[in-house]
């Protein structure tokens, strides 16, 4: 029935196919028309902060190749550099996300840099060095507050310019708004000389640097447009948990929740995060909530079984067994 | 193709400008001594032979020529630029193109794609390649290279599912695309059915006699190397054995004893 649903979706003309997004796009913004329950506005918003992790990383781990580990790493940069300009020195967040995007991508064109000539999985065990040299001074640097962590003011709370909403419907709306922003970023990548630049890499980095590709150069543009995604939805999740600290931001556990998202939805694909995280996070989400006390910590269990059910039976994320690079 | 010329019995090479040239390098690795001050030169317009018995040295070569390699002495040069301590893609834009000794394609890029990644790459930036779409010219070209090789009907297909021999004659058009001063073949005919061997040497005969496409081959099959080259260097042991016209290089006693103990 899937393979029908594929080869019909396949079929469909182009214009045919964003009316279809179209669809499902106001099929989500009618949501809040539904429900504004607590837990089902959370599971939303929590979902569109992985679209936009989940689609950074797909940038340099799906398309080009390079299995980062510690993309945590230029989250926390980027949530931390929006709380402190804005709890610090008063910038607003609607500046501050794209100040610590900036931040985040110095970060990671730095870890480019100091890794790229590695590959596979050394590669892999670099930036998971990265991401634990990150957590390391995450809970010890003094001007972060160290474990503590930054607190927003609540003061703030409501004020114009502070991103700081009373109740969760500006976030839905402001973070999709951004989701969606970002998976149209990766479309226009995915269609471009960019995209088939960064695959050919992925698939062939030999054969890139002897089409006259410099490999290099374009995995430092990967890392920079990656590292900047993951720094502007750190911004949005410290604007929306409204407190930023290491334990929430760079525990090494972080770094798989971001792969995660991509992998089951569908590794260098465009809609791979968007799928991935609209599973991910409600089994997260209501695991950890549904699964307290006692079972606390079985909600990983769940997701490990997922995971491996995909592996099993669609290798390569749910979108690329059925939908191939479906654009 | 060239027509080798006569000047008193003597083999002369056409006096053409030498485009691509080898002088005494060097490489080793470990113990192990892969090239010993070999030395070439191909002029252009021609089809430069290079054979010699397995281990002899010649992909090495091509490594060293393409910057894959760091040569330990010794240099390269493409018409006046030093390409020795080049990266491979700069060098590529300097204008050397190569095709490897086993098909190696892009798999999960069409046909069309593998060909326009070849594309020149000077100028291009991340925002250039976001927003800029391939110049019309280039994917014309890139068109027309495939026709030429014969996959026009395969040219949205993913070049993974193509056969084997159909991966050389896309690897072959993808050489082509940025116009590089010469072209680097490894063993083009290797593990190819007879008839696209025939393929094969008409694509490349052709391309030398219409277009002045100028090539330095490695290859096996001595009967190809005989009709396609118009010059043939003979390497052993990691070093420069001989080299001229194809026939006499070829019959050269140390030749054949190199190759089978005569």
């Amino acid at each position: 029935m899937i393979g029908t649903i594929r080869d019909r979706l396949n079929d469909l003309p182009t214009r045919q196919r964003w009316a279809l997004a179209g669809v499902v796009l106001l099929g989500l913004l009618a949501v809040p028309q539904v429900s504004t329950n607590f837990f089902v506005m959370n599971v939303f918003i929590y979902a569109f902060i992985f679209i936009g992790l989940g689609q950074s990383w797909n940038v340099i781990g799906g398309y080009a190749g390079q299995f980062s580990l510690g993309h945590a790493v230029m989250f926390a940069v980027g949530g931390y550099t929006t709380a402190i300009l804005f709890i610090r020195h008063g910038v607003t967040p609607y500046v501050g996300i794209f100040a610590g995007g900036f931040v985040a991508a110095a970060v990671g064109l730095f870890l480019g840099a100091a890794t790229f000539r590695l590959r596979y999985h050394y590669f892999a065990m670099a930036t998971l060095a990265a991401a634990l040299i990150g957590k390391t001074v995450g809970f010890r640097w003094e001007y972060i507050n160290g474990a503590s962590g930054i607190e927003y003011p609540f003061a703030q709370l409501g004020t114009p310019w502070s991103m700081m909403f009373r109740d969760k419907l500006p976030y839905f709306y402001l973070i999709g708004v951004m989701a969606l922003a970002t998976t149209l970023v990766i479309y226009r990548m995915d269609r471009s000389k960019l995209g088939m630049y960064l695959r050919s890499i992925d698939m062939d980095q030999g054969l890139a640097r002897n089409s006259g590709l410099n490999v290099f150069n374009y995995k430092m543009y990967a890392m920079g447009v990656s590292s900047y995604i993951a720094g502007v939805f750190g911004g949005l999740y410290a604007q929306y948990v409204l407190y930023i600290d290491p334990m929430s931001t760079l525990r090494v556990l972080r770094n798989i929740d971001i792969i995660i998202v991509p992998i089951i939805g569908g590794v260098g694909t465009v809609l791979g995060p968007v799928v991935g995280a609209f599973i991910f996070i409600p089994i997260r989400e209501y695991t950890r909530t549904g699964l307290s006390g006692g079972y606390t910590g079985l909600g990983w269990v769940v997701v490990g079984v997922v995971i491996v059910l995909i592996s099993i039976y669609r290798p390569g994320g749910v979108l690329n067994q059925y939908f191939g690079r479906w654009d | 193709m060239v027509p080798p010329t006569t000047d008193g019995g003597e083999y002369v090479r056409p006096d053409a400008e030498t485009v691509l040239r080898v002088e005494g390098v060097e490489k080793t690795f470990g113990g192990v001594t892969a090239l010993d001050g070999v030395d070439l030169e191909v002029r252009d317009g021609e089809i430069v032979g290079l054979v010699g018995p397995n281990g002899a040295g010649k992909t090495t070569l091509f490594n060293c020529i393409m910057g894959e390699h760091d040569v330990d002495a010794g240099s390269v040069h493409l018409g006046d630029t030093e390409l020795t301590g080049m990266n491979t893609p700069d060098i590529v834009q300097a204008g050397l193109s190569r095709m490897f000794q086993l098909a190696r394609v892009f798999p999960e890029l069409t046909v069309r794609e593998n060909v326009l990644i070849n594309q020149d790459h000077s100028g291009e930036t991340m925002l250039t390649t976001l927003f800029r779409e391939t110049d019309e010219e280039v994917v014309r070209r890139a068109e027309e290279l495939i026709e030429f090789v014969d996959l026009t009907h395969l040219i949205d297909e993913q070049a993974g599912n193509l056969s084997g021999g159909q991966k050389k004659l896309l690897n072959l058009a993808c050489t082509l695309l940025s116009e590089p001063d010469v072209v680097l073949l490894d063993e083009p005919t290797a593990g190819v059915n007879p008839n696209l061997v025939d393929d094969i040497t008409e694509s490349i005969t052709e391309l030398n006699r219409d277009r002045g496409t100028t090539f330095l081959v490695i290859e096996h099959d001595m009967d190809v190397v005989h009709e396609i080259s118009d010059h043939v260097y003979v390497f052993a042991t990691a070093t420069n054995l001989t080299d001229g016209e194809p026939n006499a290089a070829l019959n050269d006693p140390r030749v054949l004893e190199a190759y089978f103990g005569e």
